[in-house]
């Protein structure tokens, strides 16, 4: 998918990137070859740390979160750029990759957690708080451009707003969690596993159609889309006399090549592996709310009597290390993971040129997407890909509140002069 | 000619910071118990007690 991020209309007019600034005969290969492979080293010894302090199972945890991090990076696997240029577009690739990917993970995850009850689904309440969360979240990824995942990995890679963004998706994390319990006060009926109601084989069966019949309906608009464009070019040639082949006048999809194919199952493996090693499956908000908690700990600030942080589980979450957090480590080794592929890819620490409210409004957004995050149980990866993989009804709900929120996002940023 | 570092400062910042932050926490945690640690899968074992997850609702 090496078309993302050379996509004129896309990224290109705001973002540079550094490796397209070299100057001639400094280059390229050299360069390109070395620092991948000493940030491999870096990744190889951060599995040896993780092991040698925590243990196999965090050691693990690492591979996988810099599995993470390397497709999502490699393929510019953006949850939030494909729902984008869905709305914007009718660019039905970027969904259907996300839906191959979702259906991966459930093929080896849903048979797992039927056959090991001590495997946990990313079960969360069908909540008030899931409906706000998930639509408030959903349009404030696309003002910041990133989701859980997105702002990870393109932290990962140096890209400056990402950077901008993930302090205050941390801090909005922690708050988000801290003032949870007040949210489910308003009205929360319990989590539904369809494992657990419908068994493997159903959940398997509704799941999956349910994701070929969205794939089917955006195929259908998307041509719909295709057709009018071809009788509007009909009408064109015919006054202005020039004529185009149907292939010109199709846009070309955002995502171009195999890669994004590649990296939806890469994520759909190793998303199953990250259940069949932690016992749950990959989320991301969590860590990054458990960091917020920690620093404001070590601040000074007494956590003990919040009603979520003070809880005994999370107050012996506080006292450990992040090491010790399944969703810290792989977070961690995400952001290594997206380095890894963005220098191999020479896309690593892009420059950025964007109006200052631009800058204000992707923080403020951040901070949003963190707190959000938290009331909805989950962002796009704990509550939309691993939510729906492991059969959990609030990912389905996540889902639908988040696109309609996504909806409203792109409009925002319109108004915010970042559209393009 | 530019230096790689002052392409690639971001990225370096980052991991100061967190590296940093990483070492602190480490150092200000209670110690780990390396031979307490759960068996490698949590396949057949269940996933750590105090595990956390974004899924998961609050329970006392």
């Amino acid at each position: 998918m090496g078309g993302a991020l050379n996509d004129p209309g896309a990224i290109a007019s705001a973002i540079t990137p550094a490796a397209t600034h070299r100057l001639p005969g400094q280059a390229g290969v050299g360069a390109r070859t070395r620092r991948p492979f000493a940030l491999m080293v870096a990744a190889l010894a951060g599995f040896l740390v993780v092991t040698w302090l925590v243990g196999w199972r965090q050691g693990l945890l690492w591979c996988i979160g810099v599995g993470y991090g390397v497709a999502l990076s490699a393929a510019a696997f953006g949850f939030t750029t494909g729902w984008r240029v869905w709305i914007t577009q009718r660019d039905p690739k970027g969904l259907w990759a996300q839906f191959v990917g979702i259906a991966v993970a459930m093929l080896i995850s849903v048979p797992f957690l039927a056959s090991h009850p001590e495997l946990e689904g990313a079960d969360g309440p069908l909540s008030i708080s899931l409906l706000v969360g998930a639509f408030v979240f959903g349009a404030a990824m696309q003002v910041a451009d990133g989701c859980g995942s997105g702002t990870l990995y393109k932290a990962g890679l140096g890209h400056p707003v990402s950077l901008a963004v993930l302090p205050a998706f941390v801090f909005g994390s922690f708050f988000g969690a801290a003032q949870l319990p007040a949210w489910l006060a308003l009205g929360a009926l319990p989590p539904v596993n369809l494992v657990q109601v419908l068994g493997a084989p159903w959940t398997l069966a509704l799941q999956l159609g349910a994701l070929a019949l969205l794939a089917a309906l955006l195929w259908r608009f998307s041509a719909m889309r295709a057709d009018r464009a071809g009788r509007a070019g009909d009408v064109a040639a015919v006054m202005t006399g020039v004529h185009q082949h149907d292939a010109a006048r199709r846009p070309q999809s955002r995502w171009q090549g195999k890669t994004v194919w590649i990296a939806a199952i890469a994520l759909g493996l190793l998303a199953a592996a990250n259940l069949v090693v932690a016992g749950q499956p990959w989320g991301i908000v969590y860590g990054l709310g458990l960091w917020g908690a920690k620093i404001v700990q070590a601040l000074g600030f007494d956590l003990s009597r919040n009603a979520f942080w003070g809880l005994p589980v999370q107050q012996a979450q506080l006292h450990a290390s992040v090491l010790a957090d399944n969703t810290s480590v792989t977070d961690i080794g995400l952001l290594l993971g997206a380095l890894i592929a963005a220098s191999w890819k020479g896309r690593a620490c892009p420059r950025v040129r964007l109006p200052w409210r631009a800058w204000v409004a992707s923080v403020l957004a951040g901070l949003v997407l963190g707190y959000s995050s938290r009331l909805a149980f989950g962002c796009n990866v704990g509550a939309y890909f691993s939510g729906i993989a492991t059969g959990s009804l609030h990912g389905w709900i996540w889902f639908a509140c988040a696109f309609l929120g996504s909806m409203l996002g792109v409009r925002l940023r319109g108004r915010l002069g970042i559209a393009g | 000619m530019p230096l790689p570092f002052q392409k690639s400062w971001p990225a370096w910042l980052l991991w100061a910071v967190l590296l940093a932050l990483l070492v602190l926490d480490w150092r200000s945690s209670t110690p780990h118990r390396r031979f307490a640690e759960p068996p490698p899968l949590a396949l057949g074992n269940g996933p750590a007690a105090d595990a956390g997850h974004c899924s998961l609702a609050p329970q006392k």
